[in-house]
């Protein structure tokens, strides 16, 4: 019996065992690392989140559990970040500057339901690493042993 | 000396106009855009797209709707705008000057 891990995609639910996870999270981590403190960079890290969805969503429906080759066919389609041509330098400085520390639902980051953005935008690290926490904590809250369909 | 990377400098430079002249014909999905510019060789995975209709589109060339979408999550349709039209017009001519300008060095 395998264990799988229910995730959230621009906010369609997925099952995906854990070796799956794994390489989804380390890669979406690296995304995230060359988006993050970018001019509109959080619009870019959704825009690729959709689309993660909808490749998943095209290769197995809804109801297959994701395995390690549909995330790997899905990265082959978008590419790792050091295969993406164009370098963006323009460094968003008002992450580093600007921000007040205050807690809030961010409307503008649908990980999760907008909260994890929040707590992200609070602690100024970003969405995914919380999202990603998030969906750890659940796992450990109630986990979730699937079996493969 | 770098092919490699002088032949990804040179795609770099063209990507943005290639995007807007793709977007001059009809409102498009991202990946009706990465079809296109696969076919032509000028982009090779869709991640590189994706920053720069962000960019783009903050810029004000272009805008976007929403649409539903059978397949998934709903999807944004990109179209010019008209400064980007306008934009377009400059870039098109800058290229054909560019062109020429080669041209000339080529048969020289």
């Amino acid at each position: 019996m395998d264990k799988t891990i229910n995730i959230n995609l621009a906010g369609t639910l997925f099952q995906i065992d854990e070796e799956a996870y794994r390489i989804l999270r380390d890669w979406l981590q690296a995304i995230n690392n060359r988006f993050r403190n970018v001019h509109g960079g959080l619009e870019t890290i959704e825009d690729i989140e959709s689309r993660i969805a909808e490749i998943f969503q095209s290769q197995k429906g809804l109801a297959g559990v994701i395995t390690k080759e549909n995330v790997e066919a899905m990265i082959s389609i978008i590419g790792k970040p050091e295969d993406f041509d164009h370098t963006e330098s323009e460094v968003d400085s008002s992450i580093y500057t600007t921000q007040r520390k205050r807690m809030y639902r961010n409307p503008d980051d649908s990980v999760i339901s907008g909260v994890c953005g929040g707590i992200g935008a609070y602690l100024n690290t970003d969405p995914v690493l919380f999202w990603i926490l998030k969906e750890d904590g659940l796992s450990y809250i109630e986990p979730h042993h699937g079996t493969r369909q | 000396m770098d092919l490699e990377n002088t032949k990804a400098q040179m795609r770099k430079g063209i990507l943005e106009y290639c995007i807007l002249s793709v977007l001059s014909r009809n409102s498009c999905y991202a990946s009706d855009i990465i079809k296109v510019l696969k076919e032509a060789e000028v982009i090779v995975v869709e991640g590189t797209l994706y920053p720069l209709l962000t960019r783009q589109k903050n810029a004000g060339l272009l805008s976007y709707r929403w649409e539903e979408s059978q397949q998934g999550p709903p999807r944004k349709y990109y179209e010019l705008t008209e400064d980007g039209r306008t934009y377009l017009t400059d870039l098109d001519k800058s290229w054909q000057e560019l062109v020429e300008s080669v041209n000339l060095i080529r048969t020289r």
